[in-house]
């Protein structure tokens, strides 16, 4: 390819990168700034993220009520501060009784599995085929990269209804489609620092050095990618969330009764106009969590790496 | 700019081989389709005959090629549920997404854009504050719950518009600005981003220094260049539009391709799936080489390679 | 207190003399960094004087803040730097106490910039010929037939084969000699008097370098221009310029005719500088020879002189104290090796 079609790939990336807020993260790794960040805590990402690491971790010793537990008696019970809310339910019950504020509280542990499992697949095989198609470049590099082009060229969520056709709806069906729509943003940031990582003295001594192949990757190049992984893995856990609720919201992911925060808002649809907190919740809870993600993510990346964009 | 088209014509012909092989292993792993078509009674003889018609006993290789010529006439086969082709099921759904999809885009561009340039303009003031502030905390909400909310408000509680199905303009308005909603976050940032990032080029101090106006300076040259990253942008940002339509459609009741994939993931209904699948994209990837010819059209530098 | 001192010093010596067609007094520019909010010194008090129709060269290591001082003084600073002090005066007038409308209404009219790298001066997106009417159609009035022959004629002024041709390509199409002779014509379109050039050969083929510094000579002589040329390389210096101006640290440490500056360096910069240039001319230039040290971060405040650290003449006096410029013979230099000299 021409200097000017690389140009454009550029573009295309950056605007990639730009779009799917994973940003442009460089090569040097700085933690020791983040300590110099110290004064600067990430108050915000913190307060945000809070709630569902606690709910998550510690849940069942933290909800009022049983989340399945049914009680006909309290249907559709507003959130306290409405007219025939009660303390009893802060946020309100569903139609079948059941305490909205327990049910987000069980789904906390519901998004936290997900999403970092997903994420983590998608990093394990992302960062492998980065490093391979960075590294070895010529034949391995292009079937990589072409494999990428095609996964760009399916919309993610199509190819989760693809696979959750093929293998059913279910937690398996959401692990693998946020692997699946993810690990191609690892593999295309990998590629391009083990590029740059590749021409730099110290790996180049190590080939002098006789070393293998793998232990180059693992001692030389790897270590240096560390902190471009932990940013991506960060602002990519508020899209995995995201795209976990989505899947959820159309059927082919959790299934009931568990209480994740998608399925939450797929049942409170059909109530929208009698019990709108049914939807609200949940979704507060996802937009808070990712939003959490985010924040942290972006203050890593600029902790990290202050030449970043 | 000959060879330059050829080759990336070459790239999505492998591309969307590509995507026929992920859908050819994907039906493949939706197991056995001989129960969905056979009745619960029937014998091992029927069962091999079926087998035999579907071509389900050649060796794999010869299965994916039988596909792919399928696939290259539009011969899907039949939708289990309705049992008319999944091809004309499919057409007479492209309609309502594009129109849909369109009008998102169009939004995206028309609202992204001046607010990209006004936050680049006034950076650092309370306007680029919140302008940029929103978009984070738009970019943080799942789409399909700012629809929900929206119906909420504007039909449930103002009843100003319909909250499902197509007809008139009012029933566009709250599915295409909820579709658009991410796209206006992202094409406000790149067209920031971009449009501040030209500051600095040395060819913009160059023209200050001939002692052009800042007013020219601006919408004649720091514009047209801060566009191209955007246009990179703009095949991205449909084919994401048209993912996110698939979940849009679903939350209005909106009767385009992505409410058909949905039913049809339900039901199980493969050959609808696989229709869809892949002729978006297909579209994609020719909306893509499109838009890289166009970039030989903005930029002469692409033009004389 | 010293450097107060010292700088109330300077003004003294440079305010006695008659007035300049340019005069930068006591100028300073500081550069902000974005993320830290450090604030780098980028020009820490450089004052001189340009006549008409000469050629000032300001020389130094990469960072010493010559770049800063030209984009000064026509006001094209980048967003993270300003200026902070001293006055900038155009025969008489105060550029920094112009308006932004004012300061747009001298650029290109009376002083006019070359950057480095012609690829990056030039938009990518509009012809040559577009360019080059901009200035030509906003200052001049001009359109049509007569804009296309003075088009014509500059180009063919800065020894631009095939002019013609040259008006309907884009940037990318034209070597970067080619290119940086268009950007000169399309700096000089509105015939501007002061030409302020950033390293205007450093991208440039050694071949091409040469063909460029003639054209800049001859120009000069032909409209009566001055020129602020900004170079790293002492060979640009003594081709072109009349004068010399050496900095280091944000500073102005010598000022000299540009024989005086060569035959008989003042500075203990400027010697080190020379003999670097001479040593790696003799030995072909295949050993390397730097100056030992380092340059001072400029975000720290300094005590007594900056170079002190890396002199090899360094008195006790150097640690505490930054010396005021003294005036020896033709030139001037801030060294207390000069104090009695001046005194």
């Amino acid at each position: 390819m021409n200097k000017y079609c690389s140009w454009r790939a550029c573009w295309r990336r950056s605007a990639i990168s730009s779009l799917e807020n994973t940003g442009h993260v460089r090569a040097q790794y700085r933690w020791g700034a983040l300590f110099s960040h110290v004064g600067k805590v990430p108050w915000i990402p913190i307060i945000l993220l809070a709630p569902v690491m606690v709910w998550g971790l510690f849940g069942p010793w933290m909800w009022p009520h049983e989340p399945t537990a049914i009680d006909f008696a309290a249907r559709l019970k507003p959130p306290v501060w409405l007219e025939g809310g009660t303390a009893n339910h802060l946020l309100g019950t569903d139609q079948f009784g059941r305490d909205l504020l327990s049910r987000l509280i069980e789904g906390a542990r519901v998004a936290l599995i997900v999403a970092i499992f997903g994420v983590f697949l998608a990093a394990l095989v992302g960062v492998a085929a980065g490093l391979a198609a960075g590294y070895f470049g010529g034949v391995t590099d292009n079937i990589i990269m072409r494999i990428v082009d095609v996964k760009m060229s399916v919309p993610a969520i199509l190819l989760t209804i693809l696979i959750g056709s093929a293998i059913g709806a279910g937690v398996t069906t959401v692990v693998a489609a946020i692997a699946i729509t993810f690990w191609a943003d690892y593999a295309r940031v990998v590629r391009g620092e083990t590029l740059s990582l590749k021409e730099r003295g110290f790996v180049e001594l190590a080939k002098v050095a006789d070393c293998s192949h793998l232990r180059i990757l693992t001692r030389h190049i790897l270590p240096n990618l560390q902190a471009t992984i932990v940013v991506l893995v960060t602002l990519q856990l508020g899209r995995a969330l995201i795209l976990e609720a989505a899947i959820t919201y159309i059927g082919i992911g959790i299934q009931p009764p568990s209480s994740a925060w998608g399925l939450m808002i797929s049942d409170g649809r059909s109530l929208l106009s009698t019990a709108w907190w049914l939807a609200a919740f949940p979704g507060f809870a996802i937009t808070a969590t990712v939003l959490g993600a985010n924040l942290l993510g972006d203050w890593l990346r600029d902790a990290l790496d202050p030449k970043v964009r | 700019m000959g060879s330059f088209i050829v080759k990336r014509l070459f790239l999505a012909v492998i591309t969307i081989v590509g995507v026929s092989i992920i859908v050819f292993v994907c039906a493949r792993l939706s197991g056995d389709v001989t129960f969905l078509l056979l009745p619960v009674d029937a014998t091992e003889q029927d069962i091999r005959n079926i087998r035999q018609s579907l071509g389900l006993d050649q060796p794999l290789w010869v299965q994916f090629m039988r596909f792919v010529a399928a696939v290259f006439h539009g011969d899907f086969g039949e939708s289990i549920k309705y049992q008319v082709p999944a091809m004309d099921l499919v057409v007479a759904r492209i309609p309502a997404t594009v129109q849909l999809t369109l009008s998102a885009f169009f939004i995206s561009i028309v609202v992204g854009i001046p607010l990209g340039v006004l936050a680049a303009l006034r950076r650092n003031s309370v306007s680029d504050w919140t302008i940029r502030s929103v978009a984070v905390l738009g970019q943080s909400m799942p789409n399909f719950w700012i629809g929900l909310m929206l119906i909420l408000l504007f039909a449930v509680k103002l009843q100003w518009l319909p909250s499902s199905g197509r007809g008139g303009f009012s029933h566009l308005i709250l599915p295409a600005f909820t579709l658009a909603l991410f796209g206006i976050a992202a094409i406000m940032r790149v067209t920031r981003s971009s449009l501040l990032e030209q500051l600095d080029m040395d060819y913009v101090r160059f023209l200050s220094s001939k002692g052009l106006s800042a007013r020219l300076i601006l919408w004649k040259h720091m514009l047209r260049n801060a566009i191209i990253p955007v246009l990179a942008l703009c095949g991205v940002l449909l084919a994401n539009l048209i993912g996110g339509a698939v979940i849009i459609e679903t939350v209005f009741n909106w009767p385009g391709l992505g409410s058909l994939v949905v039913e049809s993931v339900v039901g199980r209904d493969y050959p609808v799936i696989q229709a869809a699948v892949i002729l978006t994209s297909v579209f994609l990837i020719l909306l893509n080489l499109s838009i890289d010819v166009a970039f030989g059209v903005v930029d002469p530098r692409i033009r004389y390679q | 207190m010293n450097m107060i001192d010292s700088q109330a010093k300077r003004t003294t010596t440079v305010s006695q003399d008659p007035p300049a067609f340019l005069h930068v007094d006591n100028l300073r520019t500081e550069i902000t960094s974005r993320r830290s909010g450090r604030v780098v010194r980028a020009v820490n008090g450089v004052s001189f004087r340009l006549e008409r129709g000469r050629i000032l060269g300001i020389v130094g290591e990469s960072g010493c803040g010559k770049s800063m001082t030209a984009y000064s003084i026509i006001r094209l600073l980048p967003r993270s730097a300003r200026t902070v002090g001293g006055c900038i005066e155009l025969e008489g007038v105060d550029l920094l106490a112009l308006r932004e409308g004012e300061m747009a209404k001298l650029r290109g009219t009376r002083i006019a910039m070359i950057f480095q790298d012609p690829m990056m001066t030039l938009d990518p997106l509009f012809t040559i010929g577009d360019q080059l009417s901009e200035p030509l159609r906003k200052h001049k009035g001009l359109s049509g037939g007569p804009l296309r022959e003075r088009m014509l004629e500059l180009l063919r002024q800065f020894s631009i084969s095939s002019p013609e041709t040259r008006l309907r390509q884009y940037p990318h199409e034209l070597s970067g000699g080619m290119l940086q002779r268009v950007v000169g014509a399309i700096a000089l379109a509105a015939d501007p008097e002061l030409v302020i050039a950033d390293e205007p050969t450093t991208a440039l083929d050694p071949t091409v370098q040469a063909q460029y510094l003639d054209l800049l000579d001859s120009l000069k002589k032909s409209r009566d221009l001055s020129l602020i040329i900004v170079t790293h390389d002492f060979g640009v210096a003594a081709r072109l310029c009349d004068d010399i101006l050496v900095m280091y640290a944000g500073r102005a440490v010598e000022k000299a005719p540009v024989e005086a500056a060569f035959d008989t360096p003042l500075h203990p910069y400027t010697q080190a500088l020379l003999k670097l240039v001479n040593l790696s001319d003799t030995d072909g230039g295949d050993h390397f020879v730097t100056i030992e040290g380092s340059p001072p971060d400029l975000s720290e405040p300094i005590e007594g002189c900056p170079f002190a650290p890396r002199c090899p003449h360094k008195m006790p006096i150097c640690a505490d104290e930054d010396p005021p410029e003294f005036a020896v013979g033709s030139g001037a230099a801030s060294c207390w090796l000069y104090s009695e000299a001046a005194t």
